[in-house]
């Protein structure tokens, strides 16, 4: 029996600029690295959102601290692109027609570490990338609308800051600027009112259907000795979700139907069939059903193996959301595999606020 | 930072204006010519929400000479993950274009001020160009 702790540092930015960070929207760390070593709570999962830098952590109880660590990155959001725009990025245009491809661009890399108890050392990279996904056009249209509303709302508040430099004399930049303008605004603005529903409650919600792809590959070293170091597992899986309203009024409850295909290459593992030393190919396929409601989720998840050696994972999964930094979660049931195979664990998931308002992208900006 | 100046000679040539902007966030730019308390409004960017001004005639070059050009780039950010919106925003396009001045076109592509909300939700960029 295994218990880990599970620690999701999010949102590390280069930077300590202001960035508030909340979990409500986001799920429990999923990065293919993770997946590929088993140490993901759940294998069949699929992230809604991307983030551009972040570091997860999972913590043995019975280990040493920093056993278990990953770090993920989307490199699109460091890329430069004059193209980029807000329609393209949502994936729709003005006419709300879809391009189901539009986060082809978006692909999330991931590396791992990760220590077990008898010493050896694994490094795993992983890539994952969403290959089609199609958004219900109800969906569609509430995005157009939040979209236009705010496009509506940035051209007030861009002419109330010319109307205040004009009335004020004031100049951007000088002492005291940001202050009175945001005064000025919130006075000018006290009656104003947005509507409810917005862009990221909208682009938060699960698509209609979604397949991605993923691959990773791990190398291991035992003793702590580089020169030990051998390839251990190599994985390329795809993952498509059908998700379902549970209740139309409440969008942020699903019924989430998963199928999951994987090939493995795995050095790691023995075979009933084949020599201890033989290395193993496997094929993987599963489904998994996952009820999600605002706080809680839960799941089960079933995976049949195949090639050369036959077995299963059969477990199910629950999350619970505490608060918008604090997140539980828990497996239990069975791996792959012939003993050692039972699965429990336990996940606590934080996330915290920076403060600070020093923004050095200024620098980059005026020099 | 110093304001940065553009030549438009003293004839009647056409200077015009670009701005391209490349930023995932919802953009707005409004641009003015200034003298003095005078503000003249020049152009404002479509209702596309990219930001972009296409290139636009403001005035001739003797009209416009000791007048400085004012422009206001509005980024909304409430689009944009919070956890991706400092990269976002660091990783922009931006580019101010005029031409029509005795030494053609010239690029620029710094602001002259940055200001963010406190909430990350809206960011400021003003870039003035003095014009002689």
């Amino acid at each position: 029996m295994r218990y880990f702790i599970v620690i999701f540092l999010s949102t590390f930015t280069f930077t300590t600029a202001q960035t508030e960070f909340s979990l409500e929207d986001f799920e429990m760390p999923e990065s293919p690295a993770f997946v590929l070593l088993d140490e993901a709570p759940s294998i069949i999962t699929r992230p809604n959102s991307s983030q551009a830098l972040a570091l997860h952590i999972l913590q043995n109880f019975e280990g040493s601290l920093f056993n278990d660590i990953a770090v993920s990155f989307t490199p699109y959001w460091f890329i430069k692109d004059k193209d980029k725009n807000p329609l393209r990025y949502y994936g729709i245009t003005a006419e709300g027609e879809q391009n189901p491809f539009s986060k082809l661009n978006k692909a999330t890399i991931s590396a791992a570490y990760n220590k077990t108890e008898d010493s050896i050392t694994n490094v795993a990279l992983g890539a994952r990338v969403t290959l089609f996904e199609l958004k219900r056009q109800s969906d569609v249209l509430d995005l157009q609308n939040a979209h236009n509303e705010a496009v509506a709302y940035t051209k007030i508040v861009s002419n109330l800051r010319i109307a205040f430099q004009q009335e004020s004399g004031m100049i951007p930049g000088e002492d005291g600027f940001d202050e009175a303008f945001a005064a000025y605004k919130t006075e000018k603005l006290q009656n104003f009112e947005r509507d409810s529903i917005t862009i990221l409650d909208v682009l938060h919600r699960k698509p209609m259907l979604a397949v991605d792809a993923a691959v990773g590959y791990n190398h291991r070293f035992s003793g702590d000795t580089f020169n030990n170091g051998e390839t251990a597992r190599f994985g390329a899986w795809t993952t498509a979700v059908f998700s379902s309203y549970l209740n139309p009024s409440a969008s942020k409850n699903y019924l989430n139907i998963y199928a999951f295909a994987r090939y493995l290459h795995d050095e790691t593992l023995t075979s009933p069939l084949l020599n201890n030393s033989e290395e193993i190919e496997s094929f993987d396929l599963g489904i998994k059903a996952e009820f999600e409601f605002e706080r809680l989720t839960f799941g089960y998840e079933y995976i049949s193996r195949s090639g050369d050696g036959d077995t299963y994972r059969s477990a199910g999964n629950i999350g619970y959301r505490l608060s918008d930094a604090l997140y539980l979660s828990g497996t239990f049931g069975n791996n792959f595999g012939e003993t050692d195979d039972l699965i429990t664990l336990f996940g606590i998931r934080w996330g915290f606020t920076t403060d600070g308002q020093q923004l050095p992208l200024a620098d980059t900006l005026q020099n | 930072m110093a304001i940065q100046t553009y030549e438009v000679g003293t004839n009647s040539n056409p200077i015009k204006v670009q701005v391209e902007v490349g930023i995932d966030a919802i953009a707005h730019t409004t641009i003015y010519n200034i003298k003095g308390s005078d503000w003249n409004h020049v152009v404002d960017s479509l209702d596309d929400a990219n930001g972009d001004v296409p290139l636009t005639p403001i005035s001739t070059a003797v009209d416009l000479v000791g007048k400085t050009l004012y422009v206001q780039i509005t980024l909304n950010f409430e689009n944009i993950d919070p956890a991706n919106r400092e990269a976002a925003l660091e990783n922009m396009v931006l580019y101010y274009t005029l031409t029509g001045g005795p030494n053609g076109a010239k690029a620029f592509s710094k602001v002259d001020n940055t200001s963010v909300e406190d909430d990350f939700e809206m960011v400021y960029l003003d870039k003035r160009i003095k014009l002689i």
